[in-house]
């Protein structure tokens, strides 16, 4: 009997006739691109900030992509001992530094509320392509705070890295990802271009500035161990549209939890994230809400994730809400003017409501993640034989959402470092449909040789006989 | 969603069964642990420009997932169906 085997021509010739081949073409473009320099591609601007926290002679990784800008290499004690650091750019037309002052700007309160970390961004996308260099500067609180008071709007997120701190799947969007013992992080973005995360070509959609967004009103407060959260009314997005969304909403009534510092988005896909930031007098906080398209892309639920860290902002005082629109997209909510508390809100999607001593911890997940979530307190071990199997375990379930850092390398002898950027979103603009060709003989290249492994493996399920198994090589 | 909840779970029983051991080295031999520690920052070191190298490569994010779908499910469900076949095989054997 002569026996076909699973293998097509085209698999033979990859797998063993031209088995070199693509590799050596993808290391070949490789390296000529590399030659490119990176100012061609405008994206990729070293400088060295004077301050992080009041202090001098730090040297500051930054890197401003799509209206973030990410702060490293700094200590959070360093971040929170200090004042505030205003972020201005240099223009590389004229050598001209110059403060931003128009447009938006940001506002990270640290947990004390005594400290604030302010940056300003531009409003144009001009601002920033021009941008070689940028400057921090320390000002005082009351200056910091009446600029952004008075002259400026809070966007969009701000997060800074503490030591084992709260760090979630969707960090690498605000957070480069590194154990942040050593950085502290801020992303800004322009409030009149919703977002950009890091990484990620916006460019085309930066041309078209995002619809109105919808005002309404959330009012969350705790009483109790009730927790009451209305106003909240999401639309409906369209469905092919990968305009950016935001809206925002107040928060009356401030929350019973210390101060709703922080915000970050918790989630990857299918996300809506709140942001949160405290005033000086407490009390009142505003929270920006915006989409993103890769959650529209995805046709996920729609989710509203609100975290908060309280007044000490360590793990055990983590405040987290998630609600989740359980219809899909453009989930609804209760009725504005009847508050009810959270746990009747109708979308009936979330399992978990805890309330932790003074503090309050609201875990909703939808069910496929309660597994992941039952765990996720016991696999939080970094040392020993256990943080060897775990962390790349723990990347390797995050490489979907892995977003890309440009990687810095410092040269001897040299002032500055030579900065590697992320190149997916060069190829995009200067390959644009032979990239997205490529993208997709990728994925179907991978495609069938996943698929013809899966039947091969489903095959083997059926012989009773066959007792061989297959297990990770640890 | 799925894939990083099998993953958690897997993360999870290892933690239950390597709590004792790193406890032990820890605790008797911490030179050892610090050295385990020390591997483990530097697969850090090695995956956090994971990212960027992902970015270099152009692979999209579709056949990202579909390759750690597909290993995770050849790492993790075959322990089951291999498990249900012993069950039916001492069944036949024990059978009167």
């Amino acid at each position: 009997m002569i026996k076909i085997k699973q293998k097509t021509a085209i698999v033979h010739l990859l797998s063993q006739r031209y088995k070199l081949f693509i590799p050596t073409i993808f290391l070949i473009a490789v390296f000529c691109l590399s030659l490119i320099p990176t100012q061609v591609f405008g994206l990729s601007q070293n400088a060295i900030l004077p301050i992080c926290g009041g202090g001098t002679g730090y040297s500051l990784s930054t890197t401003w992509l799509n209206r973030m800008v990410i702060i490293t290499g700094h200590t959070i004690e360093e971040f929170e001992s200090g004042s505030y650091i205003v972020i201005a750019l240099e223009d590389s037309t004229n050598g001209d530094s110059q403060l931003i002052w128009s447009g938006s700007s940001q506002i990270m309160v640290d947990n004390s509320t005594t400290n604030y970390f302010t940056v300003r961004t531009p409003t144009t996308a001009e601002g920033f392509d021009t941008a070689q260099h940028i400057y921090g500067e320390s000002i005082s609180k009351d200056s910091a705070w009446n600029y952004s008071n008075n002259d400026y709007q809070f966007v969009s997120s701000a997060y800074y890295a503490t030591q084992n701190t709260y760090v979630n799947s969707n960090a690498g969007s605000f957070y480069n990802g590194v154990n942040s013992n050593d950085s502290c992080v801020v992303a800004a973005n322009n409030l009149n271009y919703a977002t950009g995360f890091q990484g990620t070509d916006y460019s085309s959609i930066y041309s078209t500035p995002p619809p109105e967004p919808p005002e309404t009103n959330l009012v969350w407060y705790v009483s109790g161990n009730n927790v009451t959260l209305t106003g909240v009314s999401v639309p409906a997005l369209p469905e092919e549209s990968i305009d950016l969304y935001y809206w925002w909403f107040d928060v009356t009534d401030s929350l019973n939890i210390g101060a709703p510092d922080v915000i970050v988005d918790t989630e990857t896909t299918g996300g809506y994230a709140i942001h949160v930031v405290d005033t000086p007098e407490g009390g009142y906080a505003s929270i920006q809400q915006y989409s993103y398209p890769q959650a529209r892309l995805a046709g996920g639920p729609v989710r509203v994730c609100v975290s908060a860290f309280s007044s000490n902002g360590n793990n055990d005082s983590m405040c987290e809400i998630f609600v989740l629109g359980g219809s899909g997209i453009g989930g609804s909510f209760l009725d504005p003017e009847v508050p009810e508390p959270i746990v009747d809100i109708p979308c009936g999607t979330w399992d978990f409501a805890c309330i932790l001593g003074q503090t309050l911890k609201f875990l909703f997940i939808p069910k496929p993640e309660a597994i992941e979530y039952l765990f996720s307190n016991t696999s939080t071990n970094t040392n020993g034989l256990e943080s060897i199997i775990t962390v790349p375990l723990e990347y390797i379930a995050d490489i979907n959402t892995v977003t890309c850092t440009p990687i810095d390398l410092p040269l001897p002898y040299v002032t500055g470092d030579i900065t590697l950027p992320c190149m997916s979103s060069n190829y995009s603009t200067y390959f644009g449909d032979f990239f997205t060709m490529y993208q997709t003989i990728v994925t179907g290249v991978i495609s069938y040789w996943v698929i013809v492994r899966f039947l091969d493996l489903v095959k083997n399920f059926k012989d009773p006989k066959s007792d061989t198994i297959e297990v990770l090589d640890l | 969603m799925i894939t990083t909840g099998i993953i958690a779970v897997i993360l999870g029983l290892i933690h239950i069964l390597l709590l004792p051991i790193d406890a032990l080295i820890s605790t008797f031999l911490p030179t050892l642990n610090v050295a385990f520690n020390s591997i483990a920052d530097y697969l850090t070191i090695i995956f956090s420009v994971m990212g960027w190298v992902i970015s270099l490569s152009g692979i999209p994010t579709v056949a990202l997932t579909l390759l750690i779908a597909y290993y995770t499910f050849k790492l993790s469900l075959p322990i089951v169906v291999w498990g249900i076949k012993v069950i039916i095989n001492w069944y036949d054997a024990l059978k009167p």
